[in-house]
């Protein structure tokens, strides 16, 4: 058998990615629960990158460092926050409106579930591989947990050979993608002026008076850049690991300790009154292998970390929301004497919030555990073996503070009961903790007979999760699955796989949910007819079909006091009435308890059920060039949804059933091209992933119009009323009414400037009733990236650019950055745009305004959802740029080293995009603490 | 695998019962009797919240900003929006349709019937208490059925709590075929209700009387014109008989005042009476109006009350149960979010209904007088008003007859301005709107700082004013007048003596007004009524505020400040004959099975 695996291990190409082009030793193998297969043995669309690849994305967050490598994985970077900086994952875009959006993936880690907090703070050092595990084959064995995909994550292990150290280290320095800056004051007020005269009927009053606007432009008037004073051009970055590995058939190990240390982006010391943003991060992780007695296989894993989180003592969302919304003139940092400036309106002087309130701190711990026996039966029969594991995975949360207070002042006088305290330290507080133990026994037999190989197992796994929550804090599920592969003379293959899954969720007789696979494979450069071909080295064809379940749901979300993530629902719970009360009595009434149901419950709420299709095709062509295709189908049922459509007199809204159907369906293609012309090699390589989903049926409330529906569209399309350019004085009569003839809007009075809307149903009134689709989803339909590489006399030169196509965007999703002063608000340059007609002021921007006339009001015309304020997310960064050399053996052997490289890399450097390039937004972290670019030098070494 | 197969063996005990807190399910519910009771309080207090701040649909204001009572409020309340553009199918500030929360009547309607559904399986219970409880519940049902029938007209007829597999394909039931049904709950209550009062600590659950009172009051509505009517107020072709009787028949007046008269009956045999504590007699004038109005509305247990809605809360910040009491209570006690009820005052429109003490016609400033008048012009006049005027507000330059002395309750401590007020000239220009002729003193006197109230659902006044009216439908003038003057003599006025129909018939009209001001009344009064005016000034049409002129730099509220005052329009109200019921939620008309009222 072992000689039959080498031989169809002598295929080349690659099984699944692109990204595996250079790393040759996982090409052999495809990874896959209960048992790895061989590339001619897989019948699954799975997607994998080596942790070489990912470390070329420079950040502490593995989530970050996923971007492009990955068919069928979609990246959405969030903010650069250090310790808050995790990205959006989506495996195949939306299947789901029940658990929709991002992040509904499951991860695995060396065969055990564990979470995104998890995941996110692995370095790459300590990761063999990252999997993405996308079809009805690859999940057949997940049940309930497979629906949204999974990734899956291998962990280094040693291997027979001599002791063998690594070392990588790397510094630099992080700045911000982009900051999108509010006007000075001086544009600001003259903005100003046409909002506040606007409000008032179009008459000219201006609050700031020629004196202000010229203090403003001669510089003396206040004018504060919040920006600037709050943030500095960079923060410095770290990170080090240091690998040792060896051992010999008896044991084998892998110890590697990491380390990264993050700055933000404030201008603030670090010291016993204040912090800057920092992450510190410690993982150790010891990976070891025993082989005893011909009969015993043991793996002991223990990962451990440490994550500290500092930061000021004034949450950072808030203070990027009050840098976003303070304006320049507002005051100066300083009142007199050195006192932080600040008002009733704009109480947190942005300096103040990160110098003057102390610092706070969390600690996170977290330990996972593994051990697995495995006992080899072949006295039994040949191939059969048993292997018992178990894990445990711990995780703690504690917080520290230092904080202390300032006093606000404005012109010399305090402004709000804040008084000047001196700093006073917290206790150190739990926060937080999660406890996860895992159970599998496995039973496999592998077996080949003549042309036959087969490979089996059954598996039983239970979980056991205990972690924060009211509703919600504990999941248990159990897990008996099994699979059978079986190629026959390496040109056919057929797999076999089922999951019956029980879950506490749900009614103890509908607790249990069985879910089978079945999928094949043709190596067609296997048959005669192709052996030896020229051309074509190699040629596969797969197909899977099965189902999964998906367990989660955000629908209790709903229920005003039952978020149990679609648990519990078959009972009928009762809560301590929320509303209040009841009295009885007469002189002195007396209070009485009230006890109201919380929802309708339905003993058969279930797990919603994914019936998943998949085609794929692999081929390499003149050894040079790999590609691999897969077009998926996912038909998603008994999607847990609130019943919108029982009538009102049913007496209660609050009833959750399986009755949401959606169709997602796409294709992921990947290719590259590797050569070399004498010395000098080099790579092309590519991907390109594509989704559209659409909701067949959620109960949606048959609306006035089918154009209104969000039935029949894509999960997220913005629903919301057609633009159509800007009231014009003339469409008004002398008293400043609306010519008869237009459409009146249902949103209060309009004046020219206004935002004028289609009235599709044509009854004279624009409202609700004239709402439709106005633009695409959040969700890019198309995630590509592209890279080449190439090496010359030790130097390498690698770039890869990553983009989507196809989201749209939603600006007023940015509402500090897009509404110009309402709610005392701020103004950036988008407000430049608007509508203005002032002949008097030499103001006329009725011909080219883009954007509605300006106010100081809420104004519920313009500043709603409409095709306006709806702009394309389409965007592509460099995600990555290297240039490193590569000493020679010459060297090497002088200095005793196996390996010695150095590299300076850019992540981030450059992005284009038309947000950027019109709002000055960018286009994956639009608002908030902004994404980072990272400039790195490095070095890595072996002995 | 043997171990698995162990592993499976445990799976009751390893995929348990959820491990939850802080819930209780439905066997726990009705496991005691203790849990029980609490479910049935939750019905108390949500069924009987109908239409009271907190309790309707509209999230900020009370029904009397859409009755042409008081000012309409802000901009962002309901109430404001109801008034500027009329009832929405899509609601407004919180409401899923009209001035109304549709689906919460149902949502607590199946509340109702699950208690009585499942009471039987309480094991420490008495049989003669689950018997009452069923009663309770059926009479609950029947008060939330009685406010939607006169808002909407015909309604779906819904007998039990629904499973979702339950064909729910029902369609609203004529008008006499849902009058039908809510006599029929009513009748069912009476009868399972204990026999007189429940024991002191019990006081506020249903007592035969109440829901007597519940029928006497269906049934008033089912006699007025608005439904009792061979034509309805707008043609809905082939459902016509949703939204009126087809035909108009006097009997439904003699209908009513049998049920009203067994009211009477039934308070007269349990110690319920009209407050009228002065001993002048029959006919005349009493001496104490002030106090026996004040006691009858105001006080917690008083022997007028039938029934009162009992949610004492004292927290100012529960929302919403303090609704209520956050809208009905403008003094300074009140320290929440104090500002939102500043718009709430009393519109001259409402304040011309009030009788002076004698019972003469009082003489207000009018729009388009040649001049302001004199501050002392005001306050003279205020001062002869009758005692339900006084008793019920606090305006510019008159203290609060209600609680003097108590400070919160003082034009000294109000903290805000009473009146429209300013101090450039500018008659007859307005200086704002909103606060009118002053602020709702009503349901607090004798209160002292008590911020809490029991708001009355039923008083004996109204049985004595449904008779008077009923009567005097009835061709029955005498005894018409018989019950109107025990309502006018207790407030002090003299005896009525007219007696043409139509005359007596305005009269009786104006005096539920006045004795019934910000009680949740008039807004469906005056549509069932149909009265001629309704759009010119009553719900819709011009709404009228006074306005103040004081002397710069003192306090505006106390008489010493104020100059002189005149009377100026406010602001138009939309009004529509559609609006005489109200929509039913576009979101439920949508479903195709439920049919709108016409108009919307």
């Amino acid at each position: 058998m072992f000689s039959l695996m080498v031989g169809s291990a002598t295929a080349k190409g690659n099984p699944a990615s692109v990204a595996d082009t250079t790393e040759n030793k996982s090409s052999s193998v495809v990874l896959g629960r209960l048992f790895n297969t061989t590339k001619d043995g897989n019948t699954a669309a799975i997607s994998t990158v080596s942790s070489e690849l990912i470390y070329k994305n420079a950040s502490p967050n593995l989530t970050n460092t996923l971007f492009g490598y990955l068919p069928g994985l979609t990246v959405k970077q969030g903010s650069g926050e250090p310790g808050n900086d995790k990205s959006n994952l989506l495996i195949r875009g939306v299947g789901s409106y029940g658990f929709g959006g991002y992040d509904v993936c499951k991860y695995f880690v060396d065969g055990f579930e564990v979470n995104s907090n998890y995941i996110q703070y692995l370095t790459p050092a300590e990761i063999e591989s990252v999997s993405v595990l996308k079809d009805a084959a690859a999940l057949a064995t997940f049940g309930m947990r497979g629906a949204n995909g999974v990734i899956w994550i291998e962990t280094k292990r040693g291997k027979v050979g001599k002791p063998t150290v690594q070392i990588q280290f790397r510094s630099g320095m992080q700045s911000a993608t982009n900051i999108n800056k509010p006007l000075n004051s001086y544009d600001f007020a003259n903005l100003y002026n046409q909002a506040i005269s606007n409000d008032n009927g179009g008459v000219w009053s201006p609050k700031y008076l020629d004196a202000d606007l010229t203090a403003y432009k001669n510089g003396t008037g206040v004018n504060v850049d919040w920006y600037d004073e709050v943030f500095k051009n960079s923060g410095k970055y770290l990170d080090g690991d240091i690998t040792f590995s060896g051992g010999n058939r008896g044991a084998r190990y892998n110890v590697v300790f990491g380390y990264t240390n993050q700055d933000g982006l404030y201008n603030v010391e670090n010291g016993d009154q204040t912090s800057n943003l920092n992450l510190q991060k410690y993982n150790l992780r010891a990976n070891l292998d025993f082989d005893m007695l011909k009969i015993f296989e043991a793996r002991v894993d223990i990962g451990g970390r440490i994550e500290e989180n500092k930061r000021p003592n004034y949450a950072t969302s808030s203070l990027m929301s009050d840098l976003a919304t303070y304006p320049s003139n507002i005051y100066n940092v300083f009142d007199t004497d050195q006192n932080y400036s600040g008002t009733s309106i704009y109480k947190n002087n942005p300096v103040g919030s990160i110098k003057g309130l102390g610092w706070y701190s969390d600690h996170t711990r977290i330990l996972q555990g593994n051990f697995s026996l495995k006992e080899k039966l072949d006295f039994l029969l040949s191939g059969l073996y048993l292997k018992e594991a178990f894990s445990f995975n711990s995780y703690t949360l504690s917080t520290y503070s230092k904080t202390k207070n300032y006093a606000r002042y404005y012109n010399g006088a305090t402004t709000t009961t804040d008084q000047t305290t001196t700093i006073v330290a917290s206790g150190y507080g739990s926060a937080g903790m999660e406890d996860w133990k895992q159970g599998d026994i496995t039973l496999g037999w592998d077996g080949n007979f003549e042309k036959s190989v087969l490979k089996s197992a059954l598996n039983f796994h239970s979980s056991d999760y205990k972690g924060d929550g009211y509703f919600g804090y504990k999941y248990h599920y159990l897990n008996f699955n099994g699979r059978v592969n079986y190629t026959y003379d390496n040109r056919y293959v057929a797999d076999l796989g089922f999951s019956y899954f029980g879950n506490d969720a749900y009614a103890p007789s509908n607790r249990w949910g069985f879910y089978p696979t079945v999928s094949g494979a043709w190596i067609a450069s296997n048959e005669e007819f192709l052996k030896g071909n020229s051309i074509i080295d190699y040629l596969k064809f797969r197909a899977s079909v099965g189902t999964t379940g998906g367990s989660d749901s955000g629908e209790t979300g709903n229920l005003s006091s039952f978020s149990s993530n679609g648990r519990y629902l078959y009972k009928q719970y009762y809560a301590s009435s929320y509303i209040g009360s009841f009295y009885t009595g007469n002189s002195s009434p007396s209070w009485q308890t009230t006890l109201v149901p919380m929802f309708v419950a339905n003993e058969k709420a279930f797990a919603e059920k994914s019936l998943k299709y998949n085609i794929g095709a692999e081929l390499t062509m003149f050894d040079k060039l790999n590609v691999t295709v897969d077009a998926f189908l996912d038909k998603r049922s008994d999607i847990l949804t609130m019943d919108n459509s029982l009538m009102g007199y049913y007496g209660n809204n609050y009833y959750l059933a399986n009755i949401g159907k959606m169709t997602n369906k796409g294709f992921e293609i990947s290719a590259s091209y590797t050569n070399k012309i004498g010395k000098l090699g080099y790579n092309l390589n590519g991907m390109a992933s594509y989704s559209k989903n659409k909701i067949d049926y959620m109960a949606e409330v048959t609306p006035a119009y089918d154009y209104n529906a969000k039935t029949g569209r894509a999960y997220g399309t913005y629903i919301g009323l057609e633009s159509d350019g800007f009231y014009q004085t003339t469409d008004f009569d002398a008293d400043g009414n609306l010519k008869d003839g237009l459409a009146v809007p249902a949103f209060g009075k309009v004046q020219p400037g206004d935002l004028k809307y289609k009235n599709l149903n044509n009854d004279n009134i624009i409202d609700q009733n004239d709402v439709t689709a106005i633009g695409k989803t959040p969700y890019a339909e198309w995630t590509y990236s592209f890279g080449a590489g190439v090496n010359y006399c030790g130097f390498d030169v690698n770039v890869m650019l990553q983009g989507t196509v196809g989201s749209d965007v939603n600006l007023l999703d940015n509402w500090n950055q897009v509404v110009a002063f309402v709610n005392n608000g701020n103004a950036y340059d988008i407000a430049k745009g608007a509508w203005a007609y002032y002949p008097d002021q030499n103001i006329d921007t009725r011909a080219t305004a883009k954007y509605p006339r300006l106010t100081t009001k809420n104004n519920e015309n313009n500043y709603r959802s409409s095709s306006f304020w709806i702009k394309s997310g389409d965007f592509m960064r460099i995600r990555n740029v290297e240039l490193g050399y590569s000493f020679g053996e010459n060297v090497l052997d002088k200095c005793g080293l196996t390996k010695l490289r150095i590299y300076v890399n850019a992540t981030n450097p450059l992005t284009v995009s038309s947000l950027l390039k019109d709002y000055n937004m960018d286009p994956e972290v639009m608002s908030g603490y902004p994404a980072l670019k990272t400039y790195n030098a490095g070095i890595s070494l072996a002995f | 695998m043997i171990g698995s197969l162990g592993m499976f063996s445990c799976e009751d005990y390893f995929l348990q019962k959820p491990d939850t807190s802080g819930t209780v399910d439905l066997d726990a519910v009705y496991g005691s009797a203790k849990n029980a009771n609490a479910a049935l309080m939750n019905c108390y207090r949500n069924i009987l919240l109908h239409g009271w701040p907190g309790g309707w649909g509209v999230g900020h204001g009370s029904l009397s900003s859409i009755s042409g009572e008081n000012s309409r409020g802000y901009s962002w309340h309901g109430t404001y929006k109801i008034c500027a553009s009329g009832l929405s199918v899509n609601g407004t500030d919180g409401s899923d349709g009209g001035a109304d929360s549709y689906s919460n009547n149902w949502a607590n309607i199946r509340k109702c019937f699950i208690v009585k559904e499942n009471i039987d399986k309480v094991p420490d219970m008495t049989d003669e208490m689950k018997g009452y409880i069923k009663a309770e519940c059926t009479g609950l049902i029947a008060y939330r059925y009685m406010g939607m029938f006169y808002r909407y007209g015909g309604l779906p007829i819904v007998t039990k709590s629904f499973e979702a597999t339950d064909d729910l394909n029902i369609t609203r039931s004529d008008l006499q075929a849902t009058l039908d049904y809510i006599l029929a709950l009513c009748d069912e209550a009476i009868a399972g209700l204990p026999q007189g009062k429940w024991s002191d600590d019990q006081t506020g659950r249903l007592t035969k009387g109440a829901v007597m009172a519940i029928k006497a009051r269906v049934l008033m509505f089912a006699a007025r014109p608005l439904f009792n009517s061979a034509t309805p107020y707008l043609d809905n072709g082939a459902n016509n008989n949703l939204i009126c009787f087809g035909k108009e028949d006097a009997n439904r007046w003699q209908t009513a005042i049998t049920a009203n008269e067994a009211v009477l009956t039934w308070a007269g045999a349990n110690g319920y009476e009209l407050i009228n504590t002065g001993g002048a007699g029959e006919g005349n004038a009493n001496p104490k109006a002030l106090d026996d109005y004040g006691t009858a509305t105001s006080t917690p247990g008083n022997k007028e009350t039938l029934l009162a809605y009992k949610a004492d809360f004292t927290n100012q910040w529960t929302w919403p149960g303090s609704a209520i009491f956050y809208y009905l209570n403008m003094s300074n006690l009140w320290t929440n979010n104090r500002w939102d009820t500043d718009q709430l005052g009393l519109l001259t429109n409402f304040l011309e209904n009030y009788y002076r003490a004698d019972g003469t016609e009082q003489s207000w400033p009018k729009v388009g007088d040649s001049a302001p008048r004199p501050i002392s012009d005001w306050l003279d006049r205020i001062n002869n008003m009758e005692a339900r005027f006084k008793a019920d507000h606090i305006g510019p330059g008159y203290q609060a007859a209600n609680n003097p002395g108590v400070n919160g309750w003082t034009l000294e401590s109000w903290n805000r301005s009473l009146g429209n007020y300013g101090t450039a000239v500018k008659f007859p220009n307005s200086y704002g709107d909103g606060k009118g002729c002053g602020f709702s003193t009503k349901y607090y006197y004798h209160a002292g700082s008590r911020v809490w109230f029991e708001p009355p659902l039923f008083r004996l006044a109204e049985t004595y004013l449904n008779l008077a009216e009923a009567y005097n439908e009835a061709n029955d003038p005498t005894k018409a007048l018989k019950n109107l003057n025990k309502v006018r003599n207790r407030a002090g006025l003299p005896s009525i003596t007219v007696t043409e129909k139509t005359a007596l018939r305005k009269i009786i009209q104006r005096e539920k007004a006045i004795e019934y001001y910000n009680e949740n009344q008039r807004y469906f009064d005056v549509k069932h009524w149909k009265l001629d005016n309704i759009a010119n000034g009553i719900i819709g049409g011009q709404m009228r505020e006074m306005q103040f002129r004081y002397i710069s730099g003192k306090s505006a509220n106390l008489a010493s400040s104020l100059i002189e005052y005149w009377d100026c329009n406010a602001y138009v109200c939309y009004w529509n004959p559609k609006m005489f019921l109200e929509p039913f939620p576009q979101s439920e008309v949508d479903k195709k099975t439920v049919t709108q009222n016409p108009g919307y």
